[in-house]
């Protein structure tokens, strides 16, 4: 690799998470410098990912594969150690999260794209395109809850798209919709990785699918496998 | 404007209208609760405390009295029972995506400021039915928003925080705002109260605003103490609050 440039730096880091809230009074005097049961999900993990590269986590159930994108988008925090990212963090853990299906398309466009971080100004031009990518056009000023699900995850993933991410992490959301969507979010992809970004992916099926997906085009395809 | 704190403004401006847009999209009757509600409770409160218990309030009419308190509460209780469960009904934009959480509870008090709006308007018709001579002097009163603003939000950010927590707070809540009622000079007036408990009422942020208020409406006088004490509380309520929030925001991703 003659590209070195840091995308992400985990150093050392530790993650416990809270399994459960103490349920009796009892149990809750007892623990009462510690209140929650405490599973630790990473201890003294470090890993370094550079611009340009694909790194696709692996590993079974509750190996902490959302929990290391969740780390790294800034969304929870580790106990101890490091985390630093270079860039704009886009995160995809679930497609459509924070939707109101109450609202129509076109009022979730804007509720989701302000939240990853898009301006007004440039989400007034970009509202457009990102329909026309969604090929949500017959549908966009109607209620969400009339979407099937398939409409909703190519909303989420349209957004998404436009969000000028420099690191995308998607968690088990790679291809969305038909096939005919898919190719064309496979295309994004590849153009993305071109323009030496960052891709993070987390999955635990098709793995040799998708790097062959990816090999076609780019050769910094790096595995994580957690466990 | 730096590019953060546009987007800041940004997202509390999508979420302020998302809130306004799906709570009234979904009901018939639509806006018209924001008239219908106060009202009703304001005839309910009237006939049981002015036919009834027989509260009688010098020169003013018992209703407009009533309507000019409620107006004030209904703003706090309702902001504060959306706001207490905003970060629970949006757990799921808290887990998985960033920002500032506080933008929820906030954005469901902004929300509630046009049905202040409107409900001061509404009470301004209840004047003229009255026989009420309309004042340029009574839109003073907008200028209690402020301080209204800042101490509902500060106890939105700090029992929004606590029952994502321990959904426990949220039937205290309950009992908080119960209380709440009746420790503010709402169906009463400050000197129907005893020295004694005068306190009570002298702690409380509402009186003074519900009492700047009625003044200007009912005696045509400002009386700026009223209006400046409760803006300086708000002011240093909302710095403590917001750094109470603050610290708790980061455990509330994984404990919520």
């Amino acid at each position: 690799m003659k590209n070195n440039q840091p995308a992400v730096i985990i150093d050392k880091i530790t993650k416990e998470y809270y399994l459960e809230k103490p349920k009796t009074l009892k149990t809750w005097f007892k623990n009462i410098f510690s209140p929650f049961k405490k599973y630790p999900v990473f201890k003294d993990f470090s890993l370094k990912i550079n611009k340009g590269e694909a790194v696709i986590i692996t590993g079974p159930n509750g190996s902490g594969k959302t929990t290391l994108l969740k780390l790294i988008a800034g969304i929870t925090f580790p106990d101890k150690g490091k985390i630093q990212t270079f860039g704009k963090v886009v995160p995809l853990i679930e497609l459509g999260a924070g939707f109101n299906y109450e609202l129509t398309g076109l009022e979730n466009i804007w509720i989701n794209g302000t939240i990853l971080g898009i301006e007004k100004e440039k989400l007034v031009k970009l509202i457009p395109k990102i329909i026309d990518f969604s090929e949500l056009n017959d549908f966009i000023n109607i209620p969400l809850k009339r979407y099937s699900t398939g409409m909703i995850t190519r909303l989420a993933f349209s957004i998404a798209v436009y969000s000028e991410a420099d690191i995308f992490l998607l968690d088990e959301v790679f291809a969305v919709g038909d096939e005919k969507f898919q190719r064309k979010s496979i295309n994004y992809i590849n153009k993305f990785l071109e323009r030496k970004k960052t891709l993070i992916l987390s999955t635990n099926i098709n793995i040799k699918k998708f790097i062959t997906y990816f090999k076609k085009i780019n050769k910094n395809i790096i595995s994580v496998e957690l466990n | 404007m730096s590019k953060k704190l546009k987007l800041y403004f940004q997202l509390l401006e999508v979420l302020t209208i998302r809130e306004l847009k799906s709570r009234y999209r979904a009901s018939i009757l639509g806006p018209l609760w924001i008239i219908i509600q106060p009202l009703l409770t304001t005839l309910f409160l009237a006939v049981v405390f002015e036919k009834i218990v027989k509260i009688k309030i010098n020169n003013i009419p018992y209703f407009l009295f009533l309507y000019s308190g409620i107006m004030v509460w209904n703003f706090f209780e309702q902001s504060i029972n959306l706001a207490k469960e905003s970060l629970v009904w949006n757990r799921d934009l808290i887990t998985k995506s960033k920002f500032n959480k506080e933008v929820l509870p906030i954005s469901y008090v902004l929300s509630k400021i046009i049905d202040y709006l409107v409900n001061f308007l509404v009470f301004l018709i209840l004047l003229i039915i009255y026989h009420f001579k309309i004042k340029l002097l009574f839109f003073i009163t907008i200028f209690n928003l402020f301080p209204l603003f800042l101490t509902v939000t500060s106890v939105s950010l700090i029992f929004s925080a606590l029952n994502a927590i321990f959904r426990d707070f949220g039937r205290i809540i309950e009992f908080i705002l119960l209380l709440g009622f009746y420790a503010t000079p709402i169906i009463y007036s400050e000197n129907m109260i005893p020295e004694k408990i005068k306190i009570f009422i002298q702690i409380n942020p509402l009186s003074y605003i519900i009492n700047f208020n009625r003044q200007v409406f009912f005696e045509n006088k400002v009386d700026y103490y009223n209006l400046f004490l409760p803006a300086i509380f708000g002011v240093i309520f909302f710095i403590i609050s917001w750094l109470i929030f603050k610290k708790l925001e980061k455990k509330i991703v994984d404990l919520i």
